[in-house]
Protein backbone atom coordinates (compact mmCIF):
# COMPACT_ATOMS: atom_id res chain seq x y z
CA UNK A 1 0.00 0.00 0.00
CA UNK A 2 1.44 3.23 -1.06
CA UNK A 3 1.72 6.24 1.77
CA UNK A 4 -1.07 8.68 1.95
CA UNK A 5 0.02 12.42 1.13
CA UNK A 6 -0.46 15.29 3.88
CA UNK A 7 -2.87 17.11 1.66
CA UNK A 8 -2.95 19.62 4.71
CA UNK A 9 0.27 19.83 4.66
CA UNK A 10 0.96 20.63 0.99
CA UNK A 11 -1.63 22.77 0.45
CA UNK A 12 -0.23 25.76 2.18
CA UNK A 13 3.17 25.19 1.33
CA UNK A 14 1.89 24.81 -2.56
CA UNK A 15 0.06 27.93 -2.27
CA UNK A 16 2.78 30.32 -1.01
CA UNK A 17 4.95 28.37 -3.67
CA UNK A 18 2.68 28.96 -6.50
CA UNK A 19 2.34 32.62 -5.75
CA UNK A 20 6.12 33.25 -5.44
CA UNK A 21 6.37 32.22 -8.83
CA UNK A 22 5.40 35.27 -9.86
CA UNK A 23 8.01 37.03 -8.34
CA UNK A 24 9.62 38.21 -4.77
CA UNK A 25 7.11 39.91 -2.48
CA UNK A 26 6.68 40.19 1.42
CA UNK A 27 4.38 38.04 3.65
CA UNK A 28 1.49 40.06 3.60
CA UNK A 29 1.45 39.98 -0.21
CA UNK A 30 1.43 36.41 -0.24
CA UNK A 31 -1.33 36.30 2.37
CA UNK A 32 -3.14 38.96 0.01
CA UNK A 33 -2.53 37.07 -3.05
CA UNK A 34 -3.50 33.83 -1.85
CA UNK A 35 -7.33 34.68 -1.09
CA UNK A 36 -7.86 37.06 -3.77
CA UNK A 37 -6.29 34.32 -6.65
CA UNK A 38 -9.08 31.39 -4.61
CA UNK A 39 -11.65 34.24 -4.52
CA UNK A 40 -11.62 33.52 -0.41
CA UNK A 41 -11.38 29.98 -0.35
CA UNK A 42 -8.01 29.95 1.11
CA UNK A 43 -6.64 32.53 3.75
CA UNK A 44 -3.46 32.56 5.94
CA UNK A 45 -4.70 33.21 9.77
CA UNK A 46 -3.29 34.01 12.58
CA UNK A 47 0.21 34.09 11.41
CA UNK A 48 0.03 30.89 10.68
CA UNK A 49 1.81 32.23 7.13
CA UNK A 50 5.22 32.12 9.21
CA UNK A 51 5.67 29.20 10.90
CA UNK A 52 5.29 27.98 6.89
CA UNK A 53 7.47 30.65 5.03
CA UNK A 54 10.05 30.38 7.78
CA UNK A 55 10.09 26.38 7.24
CA UNK A 56 10.21 26.71 3.43
CA UNK A 57 13.17 28.98 3.78
CA UNK A 58 15.08 26.21 6.16
CA UNK A 59 14.63 24.09 3.41
CA UNK A 60 15.86 25.88 0.76
CA UNK A 61 12.82 26.33 -1.44
CA UNK A 62 12.72 30.01 -0.67
CA UNK A 63 15.19 32.89 -0.05
CA UNK A 64 14.35 35.27 2.50
CA UNK A 65 16.04 38.90 2.61
CA UNK A 66 15.80 41.98 3.89
CA UNK A 67 14.95 45.57 2.43
CA UNK A 68 14.32 48.99 2.84
CA UNK A 69 16.67 51.55 4.99
CA UNK A 70 15.44 52.43 8.30
CA UNK A 71 12.76 49.80 8.43
CA UNK A 72 13.70 47.02 6.82
CA UNK A 73 11.15 44.14 5.39
CA UNK A 74 11.50 41.14 4.45
CA UNK A 75 10.47 39.83 1.09
CA UNK A 76 10.69 36.06 -0.02
CA UNK A 77 11.78 34.44 -3.52
CA UNK A 78 11.36 31.22 -5.20
CA UNK A 79 14.89 29.22 -5.21
CA UNK A 80 15.66 26.72 -8.03
CA UNK A 81 14.72 24.14 -5.91
CA UNK A 82 11.91 25.34 -5.02
CA UNK A 83 10.68 25.51 -8.09
CA UNK A 84 11.77 22.13 -8.78
CA UNK A 85 9.60 20.88 -5.62
CA UNK A 86 6.50 22.94 -6.93
CA UNK A 87 6.58 21.21 -10.59
CA UNK A 88 6.92 17.58 -8.86
CA UNK A 89 4.04 18.12 -6.31
CA UNK A 90 1.35 19.87 -8.65
CA UNK A 91 2.19 16.44 -10.36
CA UNK A 92 1.39 14.57 -7.08
CA UNK A 93 -1.38 16.29 -6.26
CA UNK A 94 -3.46 17.01 -9.19
CA UNK A 95 -3.04 12.88 -10.04
CA UNK A 96 -4.29 12.43 -6.32
CA UNK A 97 -7.20 14.93 -7.58
CA UNK A 98 -7.97 13.01 -10.47
CA UNK A 99 -8.35 9.70 -8.82
CA UNK A 100 -10.14 11.59 -5.90
CA UNK A 101 -12.36 12.75 -8.63
CA UNK A 102 -12.62 9.46 -10.23
CA UNK A 103 -13.88 7.52 -7.14
CA UNK A 104 -16.69 10.62 -6.35
CA UNK A 105 -18.18 10.50 -9.66
CA UNK A 106 -18.69 6.62 -9.31
CA UNK A 107 -17.85 3.95 -11.84
CA UNK A 108 -19.53 4.00 -15.08
CA UNK A 109 -20.68 0.24 -15.00
CA UNK A 110 -22.66 -1.30 -12.37
CA UNK A 111 -22.02 -4.30 -10.10
CA UNK A 112 -23.89 -7.11 -11.12
CA UNK B 1 -2.18 48.79 31.36
CA UNK B 2 1.07 46.16 31.64
CA UNK B 3 4.21 48.01 31.40
CA UNK B 4 6.68 47.33 28.24
CA UNK B 5 8.81 44.99 30.74
CA UNK B 6 5.64 42.99 31.77
CA UNK B 7 4.66 42.62 28.52
CA UNK B 8 8.31 41.64 27.19
CA UNK B 9 8.42 38.82 30.11
CA UNK B 10 4.76 37.88 28.62
CA UNK B 11 6.29 37.23 25.26
CA UNK B 12 9.19 35.44 26.65
CA UNK B 13 7.64 33.31 28.67
CA UNK B 14 5.01 32.46 25.61
CA UNK B 15 7.33 32.31 22.83
CA UNK B 16 10.17 29.89 23.16
CA UNK B 17 13.15 31.30 20.57
CA UNK B 18 16.13 32.27 20.62
CA UNK B 19 16.24 36.18 21.36
CA UNK B 20 18.26 37.16 18.22
CA UNK B 21 14.98 34.80 15.99
CA UNK B 22 12.40 36.60 18.00
CA UNK B 23 13.10 40.34 17.34
CA UNK B 24 13.60 39.21 13.54
CA UNK B 25 10.52 37.69 13.63
CA UNK B 26 8.72 40.81 15.55
CA UNK B 27 10.41 43.24 12.89
CA UNK B 28 9.04 40.98 9.64
CA UNK B 29 5.23 40.74 11.40
CA UNK B 30 5.56 44.56 11.96
CA UNK B 31 6.86 45.43 8.42
CA UNK B 32 4.05 43.57 6.91
CA UNK B 33 1.17 44.77 9.58
CA UNK B 34 2.15 47.83 8.29
CA UNK B 35 2.56 47.11 4.35
CA UNK B 36 -1.00 45.67 4.54
CA UNK B 37 -2.41 47.93 6.53
CA UNK B 38 -1.42 50.41 3.72
CA UNK B 39 -2.29 48.58 1.36
CA UNK B 40 -5.67 47.92 2.35
CA UNK B 41 -6.00 51.51 2.76
CA UNK B 42 -5.24 52.67 -0.70
CA UNK B 43 -7.70 50.04 -1.76
CA UNK B 44 -10.17 52.23 -0.01
CA UNK B 45 -10.59 50.51 3.18
CA UNK B 46 -10.80 52.48 6.66
CA UNK B 47 -8.06 52.51 8.97
CA UNK B 48 -9.54 51.05 11.62
CA UNK B 49 -10.77 48.00 9.22
CA UNK B 50 -7.49 47.73 7.79
CA UNK B 51 -5.58 47.44 11.19
CA UNK B 52 -8.15 44.59 12.28
CA UNK B 53 -7.75 42.54 9.00
CA UNK B 54 -3.98 42.71 9.24
CA UNK B 55 -4.00 41.75 12.92
CA UNK B 56 -6.21 39.11 12.39
CA UNK B 57 -4.36 37.67 9.66
CA UNK B 58 -0.58 38.49 10.52
CA UNK B 59 -0.49 38.30 14.44
CA UNK B 60 0.81 35.42 15.24
CA UNK B 61 -1.61 32.99 17.41
CA UNK B 62 -0.22 30.77 20.22
CA UNK B 63 -0.54 27.46 17.66
CA UNK B 64 1.87 29.52 15.49
CA UNK B 65 4.12 30.38 17.71
CA UNK B 66 4.27 27.34 18.65
CA UNK B 67 5.23 26.03 15.30
CA UNK B 68 7.43 28.98 15.13
CA UNK B 69 9.71 27.72 18.05
CA UNK B 70 9.55 24.49 16.06
CA UNK B 71 11.01 25.43 13.30
CA UNK B 72 13.56 27.52 14.56
CA UNK B 73 14.62 25.44 17.70
CA UNK B 74 18.42 25.16 17.91
CA UNK B 75 20.23 21.77 16.60
CA UNK B 76 20.93 21.22 19.79
CA UNK B 77 17.92 21.09 21.60
CA UNK B 78 16.74 18.61 18.48
CA UNK B 79 19.35 16.20 18.81
CA UNK B 80 18.91 15.98 22.95
CA UNK B 81 15.01 16.49 22.56
CA UNK B 82 14.38 13.13 23.96
CA UNK B 83 17.01 13.28 26.62
CA UNK B 84 15.48 13.74 30.07
CA UNK B 85 16.15 17.09 31.43
CA UNK B 86 18.02 16.42 34.68
CA UNK B 87 20.19 13.62 33.23
CA UNK B 88 21.30 16.25 30.30
CA UNK B 89 21.52 19.09 32.54
CA UNK B 90 23.74 16.76 34.74
CA UNK B 91 26.18 15.68 31.79
CA UNK B 92 26.46 19.72 30.52
CA UNK B 93 27.77 20.92 33.73
CA UNK B 94 30.18 17.61 33.86
CA UNK B 95 31.22 17.88 30.00
CA UNK B 96 32.08 21.70 30.62
CA UNK B 97 33.65 21.10 34.22
CA UNK B 98 36.04 18.01 32.88
CA UNK B 99 37.25 20.27 30.21
CA UNK B 100 37.91 23.24 32.28
CA UNK B 101 40.02 21.00 34.56
CA UNK B 102 41.58 19.46 32.18
CA UNK B 103 43.11 22.65 30.50
CA UNK B 104 43.43 24.33 33.58
CA UNK B 105 46.14 21.51 34.63
CA UNK B 106 47.71 21.24 30.95
CA UNK B 107 50.21 24.30 31.59
CA UNK B 108 50.30 23.71 35.41
CA UNK B 109 51.56 19.92 35.45
CA UNK B 110 54.66 20.36 33.38
CA UNK B 111 55.91 23.72 35.46
CA UNK B 112 55.27 21.93 38.17
CA UNK B 113 57.06 18.81 37.49
CA UNK B 114 60.15 20.96 36.26
CA UNK B 115 60.38 22.45 39.40
CA UNK B 116 59.60 26.02 38.17
CA UNK B 117 56.42 26.72 39.63
CA UNK B 118 55.85 25.46 43.34
CA UNK B 119 53.04 23.19 44.18
CA UNK B 120 50.85 25.61 46.57
CA UNK B 121 50.48 28.63 44.42
CA UNK B 122 50.13 26.19 41.09
CA UNK B 123 47.08 24.64 43.00
CA UNK B 124 45.56 27.33 43.87
CA UNK B 125 45.91 29.22 40.20
CA UNK B 126 44.93 25.87 38.67
CA UNK B 127 42.01 25.96 40.87
CA UNK B 128 40.94 29.80 39.87
CA UNK B 129 42.06 29.37 36.25
CA UNK B 130 39.80 26.11 36.44
CA UNK B 131 36.81 27.94 37.86
CA UNK B 132 37.21 30.81 35.14
CA UNK B 133 37.29 27.92 32.61
CA UNK B 134 34.17 26.77 33.86
CA UNK B 135 32.35 30.02 33.82
CA UNK B 136 33.21 31.11 30.62
CA UNK B 137 32.58 27.76 28.90
CA UNK B 138 29.19 27.69 30.60
CA UNK B 139 28.24 30.66 29.25
CA UNK B 140 29.83 30.29 25.82
CA UNK B 141 27.51 26.98 25.87
CA UNK B 142 23.97 28.89 26.84
CA UNK B 143 24.58 31.40 24.58
CA UNK B 144 26.38 30.16 20.98
CA UNK B 145 25.23 25.71 21.59
CA UNK B 146 21.14 25.90 24.01
CA UNK B 147 20.56 29.48 22.72
CA UNK B 148 19.01 29.84 25.83
CA UNK B 149 21.20 33.22 27.61
CA UNK B 150 19.12 36.33 28.22
CA UNK B 151 20.70 39.75 29.15
CA UNK B 152 20.16 38.93 32.84
CA UNK B 153 21.98 35.42 32.72
CA UNK B 154 25.32 36.78 30.76
CA UNK B 155 25.04 39.73 33.62
CA UNK B 156 25.33 37.12 36.49
CA UNK B 157 28.19 35.35 34.35
CA UNK B 158 30.11 38.92 33.89
CA UNK B 159 29.87 39.39 37.64
CA UNK B 160 30.99 35.83 38.32
CA UNK B 161 33.99 36.15 35.36
CA UNK B 162 35.00 40.04 37.69
CA UNK B 163 34.93 37.87 40.84
CA UNK B 164 36.59 35.12 39.47
CA UNK B 165 39.33 37.53 38.13
CA UNK B 166 39.69 39.17 41.73
CA UNK B 167 40.05 35.57 43.27
CA UNK B 168 42.53 34.15 41.14
CA UNK B 169 44.64 37.38 41.79
CA UNK B 170 44.12 37.52 45.76
CA UNK B 171 44.48 33.91 46.04
CA UNK B 172 46.98 33.39 43.86
CA UNK B 173 48.76 36.39 45.58
CA UNK B 174 48.37 34.74 49.31
CA UNK B 175 49.53 31.07 47.89
CA UNK B 176 52.73 32.95 46.83
CA UNK B 177 53.02 34.96 50.08
CA UNK B 178 52.35 32.17 52.33
CA UNK B 179 54.89 29.79 50.10
CA UNK B 180 57.56 32.40 50.83
CA UNK B 181 56.74 33.04 54.11
CA UNK B 182 57.09 28.61 54.71
CA UNK B 183 60.12 28.65 52.36
CA UNK B 184 61.60 31.95 55.07
CA UNK B 185 60.91 29.82 58.02
CA UNK B 186 62.68 27.22 56.80
CA UNK B 187 65.52 29.16 56.17
CA UNK B 188 65.35 30.93 59.50
CA UNK B 189 65.22 27.56 60.90
CA UNK B 190 67.92 25.42 59.31
CA UNK B 191 71.48 26.01 58.07
CA UNK B 192 70.27 29.17 55.67
CA UNK B 193 69.88 29.93 52.22
CA UNK B 194 72.74 30.12 49.42
CA UNK B 195 73.20 32.33 46.86
CA UNK B 196 71.55 29.53 44.08
CA UNK B 197 68.39 28.68 46.58
CA UNK B 198 67.55 32.39 46.99
CA UNK B 199 67.47 33.11 43.38
CA UNK B 200 65.62 30.57 42.64
CA UNK B 201 62.64 31.10 45.29
CA UNK B 202 63.19 34.44 43.34
CA UNK B 203 62.35 32.40 40.07
CA UNK B 204 59.70 30.53 41.30
CA UNK B 205 58.13 33.63 42.85
CA UNK B 206 58.60 35.20 39.27
CA UNK B 207 56.87 31.89 37.37
CA UNK B 208 53.88 31.90 39.77
CA UNK B 209 53.69 35.59 39.44
CA UNK B 210 53.56 35.23 35.92
CA UNK B 211 51.04 32.24 35.88
CA UNK B 212 48.79 34.54 38.57
CA UNK B 213 48.36 36.94 36.01
CA UNK B 214 48.30 35.17 33.08
CA UNK B 215 45.12 34.10 34.91
CA UNK B 216 43.84 36.96 35.47
CA UNK B 217 44.27 38.21 32.10
CA UNK B 218 42.64 35.24 30.13
CA UNK B 219 40.12 36.09 32.62
CA UNK B 220 39.29 39.57 31.72
CA UNK B 221 39.05 38.62 27.96
CA UNK B 222 36.65 36.18 28.81
CA UNK B 223 35.07 38.85 30.54
CA UNK B 224 35.67 41.12 27.37
CA UNK B 225 34.05 38.42 25.65
CA UNK B 226 30.83 38.05 27.91
CA UNK B 227 30.33 41.94 28.23
CA UNK B 228 30.50 41.73 24.01
CA UNK B 229 27.17 39.38 24.41
CA UNK B 230 25.69 41.34 27.07
CA UNK B 231 25.16 44.44 24.99
CA UNK B 232 24.34 42.93 22.20
CA UNK B 233 22.02 40.64 23.94
CA UNK B 234 20.84 44.57 25.40
CA UNK B 235 20.66 45.75 22.10
CA UNK B 236 18.02 42.97 21.01
CA UNK B 237 15.89 43.41 24.35
CA UNK B 238 15.33 46.87 23.50
CA UNK B 239 14.16 46.55 20.15
CA UNK B 240 12.22 43.53 21.46
CA UNK B 241 10.47 45.84 24.03
CA UNK B 242 9.97 48.48 21.08
CA UNK B 243 8.49 46.05 18.53
CA UNK B 244 6.17 44.86 21.40
CA UNK B 245 5.13 48.53 22.11
CA UNK B 246 4.65 49.08 19.05
CA UNK B 247 2.57 45.97 18.05
CA UNK B 248 0.48 46.59 21.42
CA UNK B 249 0.20 50.29 22.03
CA UNK B 250 -3.17 49.98 24.07
CA UNK B 251 -3.63 45.85 24.15
CA UNK B 252 -3.30 43.85 27.32
CA UNK B 253 -2.71 40.49 27.43
CA UNK B 254 -3.94 38.59 24.99
CA UNK C 1 48.55 30.24 65.38
CA UNK C 2 48.63 33.72 68.52
CA UNK C 3 52.60 34.44 67.61
CA UNK C 4 51.32 34.74 63.32
CA UNK C 5 49.40 37.11 64.48
CA UNK C 6 51.50 38.74 67.47
CA UNK C 7 54.27 39.48 65.01
CA UNK C 8 52.17 41.74 63.31
CA UNK C 9 53.11 44.78 65.01
CA UNK C 10 50.72 47.80 65.65
CA UNK C 11 49.10 47.83 61.81
CA UNK C 12 47.43 44.16 62.81
CA UNK C 13 44.72 46.39 65.42
CA UNK C 14 43.19 48.07 62.01
CA UNK C 15 43.17 45.10 60.24
CA UNK C 16 41.11 42.79 63.30
CA UNK C 17 38.72 46.23 62.81
CA UNK C 18 38.87 45.41 58.75
CA UNK C 19 37.85 41.67 59.40
CA UNK C 20 34.95 42.14 62.04
CA UNK C 21 32.91 45.14 59.56
CA UNK C 22 34.01 42.18 57.06
CA UNK C 23 32.39 38.95 58.57
CA UNK C 24 29.64 41.44 59.83
CA UNK C 25 28.43 42.83 56.22
CA UNK C 26 28.75 39.39 55.31
CA UNK C 27 26.16 38.51 57.64
CA UNK C 28 24.16 41.24 56.72
CA UNK C 29 24.30 41.17 53.06
CA UNK C 30 23.69 37.16 53.26
CA UNK C 31 20.67 37.69 55.40
CA UNK C 32 19.23 39.83 53.28
CA UNK C 33 19.90 37.87 50.03
CA UNK C 34 17.79 35.17 51.52
CA UNK C 35 14.69 37.27 52.69
CA UNK C 36 14.79 38.97 48.68
CA UNK C 37 15.82 42.50 50.23
CA UNK C 38 19.47 41.79 48.51
CA UNK C 39 21.37 45.70 47.44
CA UNK C 40 24.40 45.67 45.34
CA UNK C 41 25.21 48.25 47.94
CA UNK C 42 25.77 46.24 50.95
CA UNK C 43 26.82 43.34 48.40
CA UNK C 44 29.76 46.22 47.09
CA UNK C 45 30.80 46.85 50.72
CA UNK C 46 32.03 43.18 51.05
CA UNK C 47 34.71 43.75 48.71
CA UNK C 48 35.56 47.39 50.12
CA UNK C 49 36.01 45.80 53.44
CA UNK C 50 38.25 43.05 51.85
CA UNK C 51 39.95 45.21 49.63
CA UNK C 52 40.68 46.97 52.56
CA UNK C 53 42.30 44.31 54.95
CA UNK C 54 44.51 43.46 51.48
CA UNK C 55 45.85 47.24 51.35
CA UNK C 56 46.66 47.37 55.00
CA UNK C 57 48.36 44.01 55.04
CA UNK C 58 50.31 45.87 52.23
CA UNK C 59 51.28 48.70 53.96
CA UNK C 60 52.19 46.51 57.20
CA UNK C 61 54.82 44.92 54.74
CA UNK C 62 56.20 47.88 53.34
CA UNK C 63 56.51 49.35 57.04
CA UNK C 64 57.89 45.79 58.20
CA UNK C 65 60.71 45.76 55.23
CA UNK C 66 61.38 49.07 56.44
CA UNK C 67 61.70 48.99 59.84
CA UNK C 68 63.37 45.61 59.53
CA UNK C 69 66.12 47.12 56.99
CA UNK C 70 66.71 49.85 59.02
CA UNK C 71 67.26 47.26 62.39
CA UNK C 72 69.18 44.92 60.25
CA UNK C 73 71.30 47.95 59.47
CA UNK C 74 71.81 49.70 62.63
CA UNK C 75 73.04 46.00 64.20
CA UNK C 76 74.85 45.85 61.47
CA UNK C 77 73.80 42.08 61.48
CA UNK C 78 73.18 40.76 57.74
CA UNK C 79 73.24 37.22 58.69
CA UNK C 80 70.58 35.35 56.80
CA UNK C 81 68.03 33.85 59.79
CA UNK C 82 68.03 37.50 60.71
CA UNK C 83 67.20 38.58 57.10
CA UNK C 84 64.35 35.68 56.78
CA UNK C 85 63.40 36.26 60.25
CA UNK C 86 62.42 39.98 59.04
CA UNK C 87 61.21 38.79 55.67
CA UNK C 88 58.21 36.55 57.54
CA UNK C 89 57.29 38.99 60.19
CA UNK C 90 57.01 41.62 57.30
CA UNK C 91 54.90 38.73 55.20
CA UNK C 92 52.87 38.00 58.15
CA UNK C 93 50.17 41.33 57.48
CA UNK C 94 50.37 40.82 53.56
CA UNK C 95 49.55 37.57 54.18
CA UNK C 96 46.54 38.22 57.04
CA UNK C 97 45.24 40.94 54.26
CA UNK C 98 44.91 38.47 51.52
CA UNK C 99 43.26 36.16 53.51
CA UNK C 100 40.54 38.47 54.20
CA UNK C 101 40.76 40.10 50.52
CA UNK C 102 40.08 36.03 49.08
CA UNK C 103 37.38 35.84 51.78
CA UNK C 104 35.53 38.71 50.90
CA UNK C 105 35.72 37.73 47.09
CA UNK C 106 34.39 33.96 48.22
CA UNK C 107 31.81 35.66 49.99
CA UNK C 108 31.06 38.19 47.42
CA UNK C 109 30.36 35.35 44.71
CA UNK C 110 28.50 32.97 47.08
CA UNK C 111 25.94 36.01 47.45
CA UNK C 112 25.87 36.56 43.82
CA UNK C 113 24.99 33.05 43.51
CA UNK C 114 22.60 33.39 46.25
CA UNK C 115 20.61 35.96 44.10
CA UNK C 116 20.64 34.10 41.29
CA UNK C 117 19.36 30.65 42.90
CA UNK C 118 16.45 32.71 44.98
CA UNK C 119 14.97 29.75 47.77
CA UNK C 120 11.39 28.27 47.15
Amino acid sequence: MTQQPNLSKHVNELLILATLRSGPAHGYEIALAVERDSEGTFSFQHGTLYPILHRLEKEGLIAGAWHGRGRKRRTYALTSKGEAYLVGETRQVKSLFQDLIRILEGPTHAYA
Amino acid sequence: MPTRDELLRELRRRVQLPAAEHAALLREVRGDLEGMVALLELQGHARAEARARALAALAPSEEALAALAQVHRPLYRRLTAGVAQGRLRLAEVSAVVAMAVLAALAPVVPLVQGGRLPPLPAGTLSVCAGLLLANMGWYAFRGFVRRDADVEDLERGGRTQAGLVGLALSAGSLALAVHVWQVAGAWQRGPGSSGPEALRLVAEASTATAFMLGVAILGVFGALALLQGIMVARDIERELGELVESLNPREGRR
Amino acid sequence: MWGFFAQMGVIQWPMYVAAIFLVVQIARAAAGTRQGRESSVSTSSVLVWGGLGALLGILGTVVGFSQAAGAIAAASDISPPVIWGGVRVALSTTIFGLMLLTLAVVAWLALQWMRGHPKG
